[in-house]
């Protein structure tokens, strides 16, 4: 302790004693000349014998008394700034480089701590579980209420097992109507996440007998936009879908279920597993979470749900085959589903960070060529060569620690910027922020690289040594050529780097393109749309539904401009809805949903085929008659060749299953028409079979949820504001939401990719950009480094495009090696993309081709200017200098 | 062995130790400990500055030696070194180690 103290002594004091010791030195000097001159030596010879290594002495003296020589630290730190003030292109590239490549760095891996390191904001966290189930192998999310019920009476290990259902309400009361997320779950859900209420009180079972006031829990948003924030809020009356209920808590912003989208609520309602409106049957309808007891294992609880499991076989008996149930630790869900996409985000920004790395490593080479005179001179001067790794270590540090710190700048904002771009659902990627440990780690990798620089140019430093032609030694010995080719595999490298980055750029670029080119096979623009949900309790009876859509469209359609107007259970762009609900006229009896058709069910009003402008290719669609007549269906093409072989199936009867669970219409529809086949949510894949059929003959629920599709002769968002007055006019209870052109309906697809595609472009393209400097560099270097023979050449009577072949030929071995060494690494890296991004097709060839192709372009660019340079060269002026 | 400025031929440790030594007799200066050394090992040992003066103030740094500034013989500022009570100590137990590896070192070359 003591011991360091007197170095913290030493070291303040450090220039005042550096001064002491040299007196003393000298004091020692004169006492030795002294006493050589008495033994008779000359004072010539004395003196330079006494001298010794007076330097040596001092430096040395010095590291002993300050234990890592901390001056030197300070000094060297010093001087690596000034340095770096005097090589100001140098520095901004290096700086910018680095910052660019740390900022990257840092704003992917804010996501990934967000999304996979921070610890969730529940305190049962580890004891959370998900509840699915098991159909042929494949864990489902969804599960059924009964499954639910079931588990909370057997099991021992769940203290707490409830359900989540993501809907949406219309809001009134006070303010304005509005839409809202709603939440359908239980009392144990609060009980279950544990987490208190900002104001007011969590439910409890009492709040869910059946003469208790209705209750509703709302959100932070909510309370924050639509009461202010109000703190009386509790107490106040709320109508959630025309229904009057009482506020009993505020939730805070962090109060959302693990669900897989990790949806957060606006409100709450209370509909636990027993409520009348689920099914009671093991139709899949709700999501399910359980609590274990502390000390409980997941093992011990899965060994209970097996059980459950099969009593709930016997009662529920299923020929298609057992229904497992399946829990798993919430942790573990999420990973899951986010991992192998998020660790892709994080590799393309190792990668970048590499090329920025590698970047600088060959600009801090370069410039240490350039200084090899410094350096032998120094080395001569009797710096040790640990001094000058130091020193060299300090520069890159000063280098990595400027840049560094722009790069955190850069990635606060960067990972904002990330998530506004990322519409896709990784659970709380919105919480991505640039904090300590994001910081801490970024730094270290930061760290790491500088170390790495450092040592690479001090190891060079190293082999810098004055030969009796001073000029000689800087200029072409053989250790520089080393370090050459060093670099230039540190080129080609990048050139590597960038053809990967751009190979999967350019797939993906590929893949949006070829999605844009499809044909989905109907009119897709001019079209708004926007969705509906109407509350059961005010329109489940007596086909008020059906009334209140033939109102609303028949609005619409007296807008000016306005040439159709329709109503789909499932809009083009969401697709699926679809499954086992077909049974043909001369179908056997099914025995179970599972002998049933598969087929997608589209419930639609009679302009639905007029708005997306189809035809029928044989027969008719549904006209307004069709409502109240008998009950009909119309089929696409794809189901006459799935189900008809071909042949016409109009005057054809089939049945159709509404609720997903095999009950069958009571009467069999008649097959009126076809319409062709339209490619409604994957672009790729095969249209499925397709049966329409009209709301008034529908379930009612169906009518419940629809989305409105409004074409126009105009710009459709213009229509917006009529939209909502014309709702408005039938129920001003309800509105409308999610309104936008079905085109970019239909376009969200993609929007998964949009993030990766918006992060692969600008990065590699940063990535091309940065390797045709290092190509640049490399060239220049090269042609200032053989001024003198291409001079020579040039004198000797070496053609000018002799000379351009002679440079842009080392350009481009170096492109074509890295682009060999690139190609591999892409096509490998382009298969991970593919399982990373649904929807891909396998790259082609000619994508691959492409890239190189590019990439080939910009590196010759980038070494053609130094080789018109070299070709200039006045061989005249070149040798009278030497 | 001329104008030695690396204490390689010796053993590591052993200049401090040397030093300490030198210091019993008295304070003395930096060069005063060189010629201490040397005549003692009848001209053999020839400490170099390089090598005497970072030791020294490694036995600073430990406060094992203190200085303070005198006037040499000649006239000049010089810095004088005394062992301080902790030096002392110091001495007595390197010297045990010392002889403790020398005897070791001994018995090994005898065997």
């Amino acid at each position: 302790m003591r011991r360091w103290f007197r170095r913290l002594q030493f070291w303040v004091h450090g220039a005042r004693l550096d001064e002491e010791l040299l007196e003393e030195i000298e004091t020692h000097r004169a006492l030795r000349q002294a006493a050589l001159a008495e033994r008779g030596v000359d004072d010539v010879t004395a003196s330079r014998r006494a001298m010794g290594n007076v330097t040596l002495a001092r430096e040395e003296s010095r590291d002993a008394r300050i234990w890592i020589g901390l001056d030197d630290l300070a000094r060297d730190v010093r001087h690596g700034f000034r340095g770096l003030a005097r090589q100001r292109t140098f520095t901004t590239f290096a700086i910018t480089t680095i910052a660019l490549g740390t900022g990257t760095l840092a704003s992917v891996l804010s996501i990934v701590f967000a999304v996979l390191v921070r610890p969730v904001p529940y305190p049962n966290a580890n004891r959370i579980v998900q509840i699915g189930q098991v159909i042929d192998g494949r864990t489902r999310s969804e599960v059924s209420t009964a499954d639910v019920t079931a588990l909370r009476e057997a099991s021992q290990s769940l203290s707490r097992v409830t359900i989540a259902w993501f809907s949406s309400a219309s809001l009134a009361g006070e303010g304005l109507p509005e839409r809202a997320r709603l939440v359908y779950t239980d009392w144990q859900g609060f009980d279950l996440l544990g987490v208190r209420p900002v104001i007011g009180r969590v439910p409890t079972a009492a709040d869910e007998a059946r003469d208790a006031d209705p209750v509703v829990i709302i959100g932070y948003r909510l309370w924050s936009q639509r009461f202010g924030a109000a703190r009386d809020v509790i107490g106040r009356p709320l109508r959630v879908d025309g229904q009057p209920y009482t506020i009993i808590a505020v939730m805070p912003p962090e109060f959302r279920f693990p669900a897989p989208y990790w949806a957060a609520g606006d409100l709450w309602l209370l509909r636990g597993p027993s409520h009348p409106s689920w099914p009671t049957s093991r139709a899949r309808t709700v999501l399910a979470f359980g609590l274990m007891k502390p000390g409980a294992t997941i093992e011990r609880a899965q060994a209970e749900a097996d059980v459950v499991a099969a009593g709930l076989d016997a009662r529920f008996p299923d020929p298609g085959g057992r229904i497992g149930l399946r829990l798993t630790t919430w942790a573990e869900t999420v990973k899951s589903t986010t991992r192998p996409r998020l660790m892709f985000i994080v590799g393309i920004a190792f990668v970048v960070f590499l090329i920025a790395g590698v970047n600088v490593t060959n600009l801090v080479l370069s410039r240490g060529l350039a200084r090899r005179r410094e350096f032998a001179a120094r080395i001569a001067l009797g710096a040790g060569s640990g001094r000058l790794a130091r020193q060299l270590l300090t520069e890159a540090g000063v280098l990595f620690a400027v840049g560094g710190a722009l790069g955190l700048i850069i990635a606060i904002w960067g990972s904002r910027l990330i998530v506004a771009v990322a519409s896709f659902d990784i659970p709380r990627m919105e919480e991505a922020v640039v904090d300590g440990g994001v910081a801490a780690v970024a730094i270290a990798i930061t760290l790491m690289a500088a170390i790495g620089v450092g040592l690479a140019s001090a190891l060079q430093a190293r082999t810098a040594r004055l030969s009796p032609l001073p000029d000689v030694a800087a200029r072409g010995a053989s250790h520089s050529r080393r370090w050459r080719a060093c670099q230039r595999a540190l080129v080609a490298i990048e050139v590597a780097l960038a053809l990967v980055l751009l190979t999967n750029a350019a797939v993906l670029l590929d893949g949006a393109r070829k999605l844009a080119r499809v044909d989905p096979g109907f009119d897709v623009s001019g079209v708004l749309h926007a969705r509906v949900s109407l509350p059961p309790e005010k329109y489940g009876k007596s086909s008020a539904e059906v009334a209140f859509y033939e109102r609303v469209l028949e609005r619409l359609l007296a807008l000016p401009g306005v040439t159709a107007a329709a109503a789909v259970n499932v809009p083009p762009g969401v697709g699926g809805h679809g499954g086992p609900l077909v049974a043909l006229d001369d179908d056997p009896v099914p025995a179970s949903v599972r002998d049933l058709r598969s087929a997608d069910l589209r419930v639609v009003t009679s302009r639905y085929f007029e708005t997306l402008r189809l035809e029928p290719r044989a027969g008719r669609v549904f006209s307004e008659v069709d409502a109240r007549s008998l009950p009909v269906a119309v089929v696409n093409e794809a189901f006459v060749r799935q189900y008809f072989a071909g042949r016409s199936p109009i005057g054809r009867r089939l049945r159709v299953t509404f609720d997903g669970i095999g009950e069958l219409d009571t009467s069999p529809r008649s097959i009126v028409g076809i319409v062709p086949d339209i490619r409604e949510k994957t672009l790729y894949e095969p249209v499925p079979a397709t049966v329409y059929v009209p709301l008034r003959q529908a379930d009612w629920r169906f009518g419940l949820r629809m989305a409105l599709l409004v074409r126009t002769a105009r710009a459709s968002v213009d229509l917006v504001p009529s939209v909502r007055a014309a709702i408005a006019s039938v129920d001003p209870e309800q509105a409308a939401f999610g309104f936008m052109p079905l085109a970019e309906l239909m376009a969200s697809e993609l929007s998964v990719n949009r993030l990766i595609l918006a992060l692969l472009s600008v990065l590699s393209t940063m990535a091309v950009f940065l390797a045709v400097v290092g190509v640049y560099g490399m060239s220049a270097q090269s042609v200032r480094h053989r001024t003198r023979e291409i001079g020579i050449r040039i004198a000797l009577g070496g053609s000018q495009s002799g000379i351009l072949r002679l440079v842009l030929r080392e350009g481009g071995i170096l492109a074509l090696a890295g682009i060999a060494a690139g190609a591999s690494m892409s096509i490998w890296t382009a298969d991970l993309l593919r399982s990373a991004v649904n929807g891909l097709d396998r790259a082609s060839p000619g994508t691959f081709v492409f890239a190189a192709i590019v990439l080939a372009g910009a590196v010759f660019t980038g070494c053609y200017v130094p080789a018109r340079r070299a070709a200039r060269i006045d061989p005249a002026i070149v040798l009278r200098v030497e | 062995m001329g104008l030695t400025n690396t204490t390689s031929d010796l053993l590591p440790g052993t200049l401090e130790l040397l030093i300490l030594q030198a210091l019993v007799s008295g304070a003395k200066h930096g060069y005063g400990i060189v010629e201490h050394l040397r005549l003692a090992s009848d001209d053999i040992l020839q400490i170099g500055e390089s090598a005497l003066y970072p030791a020294l103030q490694r036995l600073l740094v430990n406060g094992w030696v203190a200085a303070k500034w005198g006037v040499s013989e000649n006239n000049r500022r010089a810095r004088y070194y005394t062992l301080t009570p902790m030096g002392r100590r110091q001495l007595a137990s390197e010297r045990a180690e010392f002889d403790r590896m020398v005897s070791l070192v001994q018995r090994i070359l005898e065997a």
